[in-house]
Protein backbone atom coordinates (compact mmCIF):
# COMPACT_ATOMS: atom_id res chain seq x y z
CA UNK A 1 0.00 0.00 0.00
CA UNK A 2 1.35 3.35 -0.82
CA UNK A 3 0.13 6.88 -0.25
CA UNK A 4 -0.56 9.17 -3.45
CA UNK A 5 -2.64 12.31 -1.90
CA UNK A 6 -3.78 14.53 -4.36
CA UNK A 7 -2.83 17.28 -2.64
CA UNK A 8 -4.30 20.20 -5.28
CA UNK A 9 -7.89 18.89 -4.96
CA UNK A 10 -7.63 16.78 -1.17
CA UNK A 11 -6.19 19.23 1.04
CA UNK A 12 -6.72 16.87 4.06
CA UNK A 13 -5.56 13.56 2.52
CA UNK A 14 -2.08 14.42 3.11
CA UNK A 15 -2.41 14.42 6.90
CA UNK A 16 -5.09 11.42 6.58
CA UNK A 17 -2.33 9.44 5.53
CA UNK A 18 0.40 10.27 8.01
CA UNK A 19 -2.67 9.44 10.63
CA UNK A 20 -2.86 5.91 9.45
CA UNK A 21 1.05 5.36 9.81
CA UNK A 22 0.79 7.05 13.01
CA UNK A 23 -2.12 4.33 13.88
CA UNK A 24 0.75 1.46 12.15
CA UNK A 25 2.99 2.93 15.20
CA UNK A 26 0.49 1.29 17.19
CA UNK A 27 -0.53 -1.60 14.96
CA UNK A 28 -3.72 -0.75 13.92
CA UNK A 29 -2.62 0.65 10.30
CA UNK A 30 -5.65 -1.48 8.62
CA UNK A 31 -8.10 -0.31 10.88
CA UNK A 32 -7.37 2.95 10.58
CA UNK A 33 -7.02 2.46 6.72
CA UNK A 34 -10.90 1.37 6.85
CA UNK A 35 -12.40 4.04 8.83
CA UNK A 36 -10.89 6.52 7.03
CA UNK A 37 -11.97 5.77 3.60
CA UNK A 38 -15.69 5.38 5.70
CA UNK A 39 -15.38 9.36 6.63
CA UNK A 40 -13.90 10.65 3.63
CA UNK A 41 -16.01 13.67 4.76
CA UNK A 42 -14.57 13.70 8.55
CA UNK A 43 -10.40 14.59 7.44
CA UNK A 44 -9.74 17.68 8.45
CA UNK A 45 -6.78 17.48 11.56
CA UNK A 46 -9.46 18.57 14.15
CA UNK A 47 -11.19 15.27 13.32
CA UNK A 48 -8.50 12.98 13.20
CA UNK A 49 -7.63 12.35 16.68
CA UNK A 50 -11.32 11.50 17.03
CA UNK A 51 -10.80 8.34 14.89
CA UNK A 52 -7.42 7.66 16.99
CA UNK A 53 -10.21 7.45 20.29
CA UNK A 54 -12.79 5.36 18.36
CA UNK A 55 -9.76 2.64 17.48
CA UNK A 56 -8.77 3.00 20.92
CA UNK A 57 -5.36 4.01 20.48
CA UNK A 58 -3.14 5.83 22.90
CA UNK A 59 -4.56 9.30 21.62
CA UNK A 60 -1.04 11.23 23.24
CA UNK A 61 1.10 9.29 21.44
CA UNK A 62 -1.30 9.76 18.29
CA UNK A 63 -1.04 13.29 18.86
CA UNK A 64 2.60 13.71 19.21
CA UNK A 65 3.12 11.41 16.02
CA UNK A 66 0.59 13.43 13.88
CA UNK A 67 2.23 16.77 14.94
CA UNK A 68 5.81 15.83 15.15
CA UNK A 69 5.38 15.07 11.37
CA UNK A 70 6.88 11.71 11.82
CA UNK A 71 5.92 9.85 8.98
CA UNK A 72 5.64 13.07 6.72
CA UNK A 73 9.07 12.12 4.73
CA UNK A 74 7.35 8.37 4.03
CA UNK A 75 4.29 9.92 2.93
CA UNK A 76 6.10 12.45 0.48
CA UNK A 77 8.54 9.58 -0.88
CA UNK A 78 5.16 7.75 -1.85
CA UNK A 79 4.22 10.46 -3.74
CA UNK A 80 7.32 11.23 -5.76
CA UNK A 81 7.59 6.92 -6.32
CA UNK A 82 4.44 7.53 -7.72
CA UNK A 83 4.87 10.32 -9.98
CA UNK A 84 8.56 8.87 -11.36
CA UNK A 85 6.09 5.56 -11.60
CA UNK A 86 3.26 7.04 -13.88
CA UNK A 87 0.72 7.33 -11.55
CA UNK A 88 -1.38 10.28 -12.49
CA UNK A 89 -4.61 9.92 -10.14
CA UNK A 90 -6.42 7.55 -7.59
CA UNK A 91 -6.28 4.46 -7.17
CA UNK A 92 -3.47 3.33 -9.35
CA UNK A 93 -2.74 -0.48 -9.28
CA UNK A 94 1.02 -2.16 -10.26
CA UNK A 95 0.76 -5.31 -10.61
CA UNK A 96 4.43 -6.78 -10.81
CA UNK A 97 6.58 -10.01 -9.79
CA UNK A 98 7.91 -9.96 -6.92
CA UNK A 99 11.85 -9.90 -7.56
CA UNK A 100 14.87 -12.07 -5.67
CA UNK A 101 15.58 -9.48 -3.33
CA UNK A 102 12.33 -9.63 -1.66
CA UNK A 103 12.47 -5.80 -1.65
CA UNK A 104 11.43 -4.43 -4.75
CA UNK A 105 8.66 -5.40 -7.33
CA UNK A 106 8.84 -5.65 -11.31
CA UNK A 107 5.71 -3.86 -12.80
CA UNK A 108 4.37 -5.90 -15.54
CA UNK A 109 1.32 -4.47 -15.69
CA UNK A 110 -1.05 -0.86 -14.69
CA UNK A 111 -4.79 -0.89 -13.50
CA UNK A 112 -6.26 2.57 -13.40
CA UNK A 113 -8.98 3.49 -11.58
CA UNK A 114 -12.03 1.93 -9.30
CA UNK A 115 -11.81 -1.43 -11.58
CA UNK A 116 -14.09 -4.48 -11.11
CA UNK A 117 -13.00 -7.68 -9.59
CA UNK A 118 -13.25 -8.91 -13.40
CA UNK A 119 -10.70 -6.40 -14.48
CA UNK A 120 -8.83 -7.36 -11.80
CA UNK A 121 -8.73 -11.23 -12.02
CA UNK A 122 -8.43 -10.49 -15.71
CA UNK A 123 -4.80 -8.90 -15.75
CA UNK A 124 -3.61 -11.07 -13.34
CA UNK A 125 -4.46 -14.36 -15.15
CA UNK A 126 -2.75 -13.11 -18.29
CA UNK A 127 0.42 -12.53 -16.37
CA UNK A 128 0.16 -15.86 -14.72
CA UNK A 129 -0.70 -17.48 -18.52
CA UNK A 130 2.75 -15.63 -20.45
CA UNK A 131 5.05 -16.87 -20.56
CA UNK A 132 7.58 -17.08 -17.80
CA UNK B 1 -12.14 11.17 -21.73
CA UNK B 2 -13.32 7.99 -24.23
CA UNK B 3 -16.60 8.90 -22.39
CA UNK B 4 -16.63 12.51 -23.41
CA UNK B 5 -15.80 11.08 -26.99
CA UNK B 6 -18.64 8.50 -27.81
CA UNK B 7 -20.83 11.12 -26.16
CA UNK B 8 -19.42 13.91 -28.51
CA UNK B 9 -20.28 11.27 -31.11
CA UNK B 10 -23.87 10.79 -29.99
CA UNK B 11 -24.38 14.74 -29.19
CA UNK B 12 -23.47 15.31 -32.80
CA UNK B 13 -25.22 12.48 -34.61
CA UNK B 14 -28.63 13.89 -32.50
CA UNK B 15 -27.81 17.73 -33.84
CA UNK B 16 -27.29 16.28 -37.04
CA UNK B 17 -31.21 14.22 -37.24
CA UNK B 18 -32.63 16.95 -35.70
CA UNK B 19 -31.01 19.81 -38.11
CA UNK B 20 -31.96 17.47 -41.03
CA UNK B 21 -35.50 16.39 -40.28
CA UNK B 22 -36.10 20.47 -39.26
CA UNK B 23 -34.69 21.15 -42.85
CA UNK B 24 -36.88 18.68 -44.52
CA UNK B 25 -40.39 20.27 -42.79
CA UNK B 26 -39.15 23.57 -43.89
CA UNK B 27 -38.60 22.51 -47.68
CA UNK B 28 -42.03 20.52 -47.67
CA UNK B 29 -43.20 24.09 -46.30
CA UNK B 30 -42.03 26.05 -48.86
CA UNK B 31 -42.63 23.51 -51.19
CA UNK B 32 -46.32 23.21 -50.81
CA UNK B 33 -48.86 25.25 -52.67
CA UNK B 34 -49.91 27.44 -49.38
CA UNK B 35 -52.73 29.44 -50.63
CA UNK B 36 -51.86 32.55 -48.36
CA UNK B 37 -47.92 33.15 -48.30
CA UNK B 38 -46.34 36.56 -48.43
CA UNK B 39 -43.13 37.21 -49.95
CA UNK B 40 -41.80 38.24 -46.64
CA UNK B 41 -42.83 34.73 -45.11
CA UNK B 42 -41.29 32.60 -48.19
CA UNK B 43 -38.15 35.05 -47.84
CA UNK B 44 -37.77 34.13 -43.91
CA UNK B 45 -38.33 30.85 -44.89
CA UNK B 46 -35.68 30.79 -47.17
CA UNK B 47 -33.32 32.55 -45.04
CA UNK B 48 -33.94 29.56 -41.78
CA UNK B 49 -33.10 26.80 -44.60
CA UNK B 50 -29.82 28.76 -45.37
CA UNK B 51 -28.76 28.53 -41.57
CA UNK B 52 -30.00 25.72 -41.25
CA UNK B 53 -27.94 24.06 -44.28
CA UNK B 54 -24.21 25.96 -42.84
CA UNK B 55 -25.54 24.95 -38.99
CA UNK B 56 -25.50 20.88 -41.01
CA UNK B 57 -22.28 21.42 -42.39
CA UNK B 58 -20.63 22.81 -39.14
CA UNK B 59 -22.25 19.52 -37.58
CA UNK B 60 -20.88 17.36 -40.44
CA UNK B 61 -17.30 19.01 -39.78
CA UNK B 62 -17.36 18.58 -36.31
CA UNK B 63 -18.38 14.94 -36.70
CA UNK B 64 -15.48 14.17 -39.51
CA UNK B 65 -12.97 15.90 -36.37
CA UNK B 66 -14.12 13.38 -33.59
CA UNK B 67 -14.63 10.47 -35.70
CA UNK B 68 -10.84 11.32 -37.01
CA UNK B 69 -9.79 11.49 -33.29
CA UNK B 70 -11.69 8.27 -32.21
CA UNK B 71 -9.56 6.80 -35.20
CA UNK B 72 -6.54 8.03 -33.97
CA UNK B 73 -7.44 6.62 -30.44
CA UNK B 74 -7.65 3.24 -31.31
CA UNK B 75 -4.91 3.09 -33.56
CA UNK B 76 -2.81 4.20 -30.70
CA UNK B 77 -4.34 0.93 -29.05
CA UNK B 78 -4.40 -0.08 -25.52
CA UNK B 79 -2.01 1.84 -22.63
CA UNK B 80 1.59 0.75 -23.00
CA UNK B 81 3.26 -1.63 -20.86
CA UNK B 82 5.10 0.28 -18.07
CA UNK B 83 8.75 -0.23 -19.06
CA UNK B 84 11.61 -0.76 -16.58
CA UNK B 85 9.49 0.23 -13.55
CA UNK B 86 10.64 -1.00 -10.29
CA UNK B 87 9.13 -0.70 -7.32
CA UNK B 88 10.52 -0.74 -3.20
CA UNK B 89 8.08 -1.95 -1.05
CA UNK B 90 10.17 -2.75 2.02
CA UNK B 91 8.12 -1.49 4.76
CA UNK B 92 5.13 -0.89 3.23
CA UNK B 93 1.80 -1.85 4.35
CA UNK B 94 0.89 -4.92 3.29
CA UNK B 95 -2.16 -7.79 3.20
CA UNK B 96 -0.95 -11.50 1.86
CA UNK B 97 2.02 -14.01 2.03
CA UNK B 98 5.27 -12.28 2.54
CA UNK B 99 6.85 -14.06 -0.46
CA UNK B 100 4.27 -13.96 -2.68
CA UNK B 101 5.12 -14.09 -6.73
CA UNK B 102 2.61 -11.49 -7.52
CA UNK B 103 2.92 -8.22 -5.86
CA UNK B 104 -0.66 -5.68 -6.30
CA UNK B 105 0.42 -1.72 -5.14
CA UNK B 106 -1.88 0.26 -4.42
CA UNK B 107 -1.46 4.47 -5.00
CA UNK B 108 -4.22 5.59 -2.89
CA UNK B 109 -5.66 8.68 -1.46
CA UNK B 110 -8.30 9.01 1.34
CA UNK B 111 -10.06 12.05 0.81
Amino acid sequence: MRDFPLESIHPHAFKAAEAAHCAADQGKYWEMHDRLFAHQRNLTAGELPGHATALGLDLPKFRQCLESGRHTAQVRRDLTDGETAGVRGTPTFFLGVMEASGSTVKVVRVIRGAQPFSAFKATIDAVLAAPK
Amino acid sequence: MTFAFVDGTRLASWKLVTAAATLAVLILAVASPAPAQSTEEVQALRKAIEALRESQQRIEKELGEIKTLLRGRQAAGPEAEPQNVVLTIDGDQFKGEKGATLVLVDFTDYQ
